[in-house]
């Protein structure tokens, strides 16, 4: 899962302490010294240096979420409690505690960043448990708190805080019974002590490296710088012999005598971790466990280097294994929101299982389709034979529509251009556009305008006057004419124009004939052609 | 039962793993290639659907068109039969004749040459008021039989006042002739 860790919120671990700041990201470390006012506040001086310099370890990129900072905090000026709770459910619980914080602390949970956590590994019940619960609170003032938020805040570093003292106590596998962690400082120490696994309190000792420096000072008759060489040389190298030897180990065996003190005056402890400025020689610790009554003590010695302190790695160690933090809040689910965000993980797992989806569907549509498709498929290639017969039918219908001729417009546009008083014996029409009729009119002048009107009608290509022969008495002229009708697509279709009861009626000012409409009865004995060529009255459309 | 050694644990675990691969890596390939055959098949069948899908959708129109014009002709190809259509067609022509209160005259059959595409030729003669001959004209082309009328002459009967004499020269089309030809492409 290495190769997904870009996928992940950038980790920083920090320790916040009296004198100064240290961070561990990656591999990478910071120390930063820290100046306080009177008040345990930091200076403004301090916080800007403070900043600057964690904004540009931290170096956030843009496109990754914001930074995750998990943040150790001193002992001074925090309180450890454990506190005996009524039977509570889950949602009552966090009430109850701060019920008891108020009854208990000598600040109102309003001033006050506290965190809790059930002891024994207890988890809150749904429903009122019968017996009584046991919660370790731990509380420091929220305005500390709020002081660090703010400033890491600035930095891009979304923080929960945590107590130092017990993170220290996640270095080492923790031994069954009671044992207690000493963190050495410079000037003070900071002692934990666990019964069952659990921390039952949090103490500050005045001792610290500086009191083993100052006893070598003083014995050996030595400088500070010289005392504080000797002290790095005791942790490497065996006590030398002679008189020399025998004076840094009186002075040590002083020094541890007033330690011994300290722990024996606060606790009864049955075995003793030391981590931070304390010696590493172990005959020193021999004597310090025989001061503190025959208490083993051992020495924890993390990886040296900038920002790896006890409690970082410590943190570092819980917080890669899932153990659960205590969690110190300024405000009710503030800082513990992002921990409960579920991890990249998970998204990398709902993402390759919707990948496998995506993967898998075409196959899924195979299986459910394919069988549907082939039976639909063969069916319709069963009766792909039925578009041979549409085409044919089509085809042939066709043929049909475009070899009817005409005749009935033929003989309409004839009858409209047929001047008053003529008469036609003979018609005849065939389906390549051939007509011949014969008859007479009462003049030249009306034959030559019967032609004109055939002519203009559009529907007549050529119209052949053969024989126009005058009668003996000079009234009427026989004609014989040939006519060729245009071809369909250039003809023009006669108009009919509306009876005049019809006239009325809208749309109906000019139609095309229908082929049903037969033309008017003619005269008595002739095909006789009404002179103003009337539209039949028993045209239908 | 034995506890297991935490050793034995992990060899249990990496067997496994192991063999869990060895199926994966044997079983795995013949179950892709089998669905990936079935996937190439359904993708080949979706061709083809597809295909068809193109090749049908111009007959939605067509078929419309056939159907409008099988209306107006009050014909329907399918069910002419070429045995007797002559002889179908040539009674209805003459029953809408005697309908449109033409006279009949002498009906002459002639077979048609089958290059034309046509059937036979029907020539006949009758009599009738101007606007009855008219009418039967008009009619001819929806008396459910696929007829063109090729000639019409029209003259005056000098015998009855009033009247026309008409010689009809009606083809029927062959219409099995188109089930022959190559369909068109779609």
């Amino acid at each position: 899962m290495k190769t997904l860790q870009f996928m992940n919120p950038e980790t920083i671990f920090l320790e916040i302490n009296h004198s100064s700041l240290m961070a561990l990201s990656g591999d990478a470390g910071l120390e930063v010294p820290l100046e306080r006012l009177e008040n345990g506040r930091l200076t403004n001086s301090c916080r800007e240096k403070l900043t600057l310099a964690l904004t540009g370890f931290v170096k956030r990129k843009s496109w990754r979420p914001q930074v995750r900072g998990y943040c150790a905090i001193g002992a001074r000026g925090v309180s450890v409690r454990r506190l005996s709770l009524p039977p509570s459910t889950n949602e009552e619980l966090r009430r109850v505690v701060l019920l008891q914080i108020e009854s208990e602390f000598p600040l109102p949970p309003d001033e006050l960043a506290w965190g809790y956590c059930l002891l024994n590994g207890q988890v809150p019940p749904r429903s009122p448990p019968p017996f009584k619960q046991e919660a370790l609170v731990v509380a420091a003032k929220k305005g500390t708190i709020e002081e660090y938020s703010e400033i890491l805040a600035a930095c891009g570093i979304n923080a929960v805080f945590t107590l130092a003292a017990l993170a220290r106590s996640h270095l080492f596998p923790r031994p069954p019974g009671a044992f207690s962690v000493l963190d050495v400082g410079r000037t003070h120490s900071e002692l934990v002590s666990f019964e069952d696994g659990a921390a039952t309190s949090v103490r500050i000792l005045a001792w610290g490296g500086e009191n083993l420096t100052r006893a070598l000072e003083e014995q050996l008759g030595i400088t500070r710088e010289e005392a504080e060489r000797l002290r790095f040389r005791l942790d490497q190298e065996p006590l030398p012999e002679g008189d020399a030897g025998q004076k840094i180990r009186s002075a040590v065996e002083a020094a541890l005598t007033s330690l011994a003190a300290s722990l024996n005056g606060k606790h009864t402890v049955q075995r003793l971790f030391l981590t931070g400025s304390i010696t590493a020689n172990r005959d020193l610790l021999l004597q310090l466990g025989e001061r503190l009554g025959g208490v083993p003590c051992e020495r924890i010695d993390p990886v040296p280097g900038e920002g790896r302190s006890p409690a970082i790695l410590g943190l570092r160690k819980s917080v890669e294994s899932g153990s659960p933090l205590l969690v110190i809040q300024g405000k009710p689910s503030s800082g513990t929101a992002w921990l409960a965000r579920p991890e990249p993980k998970k998204w990398v797992r709902v993402a390759a299982l919707l990948a496998g989806i995506a993967l898998f569907l075409p196959y899924a549509e195979v299986a459910l389709l394919k069988p549907h498709l082939s039976r639909k498929l063969a069916a319709l290639k069963a009766q792909k034979g039925r578009l041979e017969t549409i085409d044919n039918e089509f085809s042939f219908l066709q043929y049909l529509k475009r070899a009817q001729p005409p005749y009935l417009d033929a003989l309409y546009v004839i009858s409209k251009a047929a001047p008053g008083g003529a008469r036609f014996d003979s018609v005849s029409i065939n389906r390549r556009g051939e007509l011949s009729f014969r008859g007479f009119m009462m003049g030249a002048q009306q034959v030559a305008d019967f032609r004109s009107k055939l002519l203009d009608s559009g529907f007549f290509s050529t119209v052949v006057v053969e024989d126009q022969t005058p009668t003996p008495d000079r009234q009427r002229v026989n004609v014989r004419i040939n006519a060729q009708w245009k071809p369909a697509e250039t003809r023009t279709p006669p108009t009919v124009e509306a009876p005049a009861k019809d006239a009325a009626k809208p749309g109906a000012s000019a139609r095309e004939p229908p082929p049903a409409m037969p033309l008017s009865g003619p005269p008595a004995d002739t095909l006789a052609v009404p002179t103003a060529a009337p539209r039949p009255p028993q045209r239908k459309e | 039962m034995r506890t297991l050694t935490d050793r034995e644990k992990r060899t249990v675990r990496i067997a496994t793993v192991g063999i869990a691969v060895y199926l994966v890596v044997f079983f795995g390939a013949r179950i892709w290639g089998f669905l990936d055959k079935g996937r190439r098949d359904y993708v080949q069948l979706v061709q083809e659907a597809r295909i068809l899908r193109h090749q049908l959708d111009p007959y939605a129109d067509k078929v419309i068109a056939v159907q409008k014009l099988m209306d107006q002709f009050h014909l329907d190809p399918a069910k002419l039969s070429k045995a007797t259509v002559v002889a179908d067609a040539s009674a209805a022509i003459q029953k809408a004749a005697m309908t449109g209160a033409i006279q009949l005259g002498p009906v002459r059959e002639t077979p048609a040459r089958s290059s034309n595409k046509e059937l036979a030729q029907i020539q006949l003669e009758g009599t009738g008021q101007t606007s009855a001959v008219l009418g039967f004209l008009s009619r001819l082309d929806s008396i459910g039989y696929p007829v063109i009328v090729d000639a019409v002459q029209m003259n005056t009967d000098n015998t009855r006042p009033g009247n026309v004499k008409v010689t009809l020269t009606i083809v029927i089309l062959d219409f099995e002739q188109w089930k022959k030809e190559e369909p068109p492409n779609a």
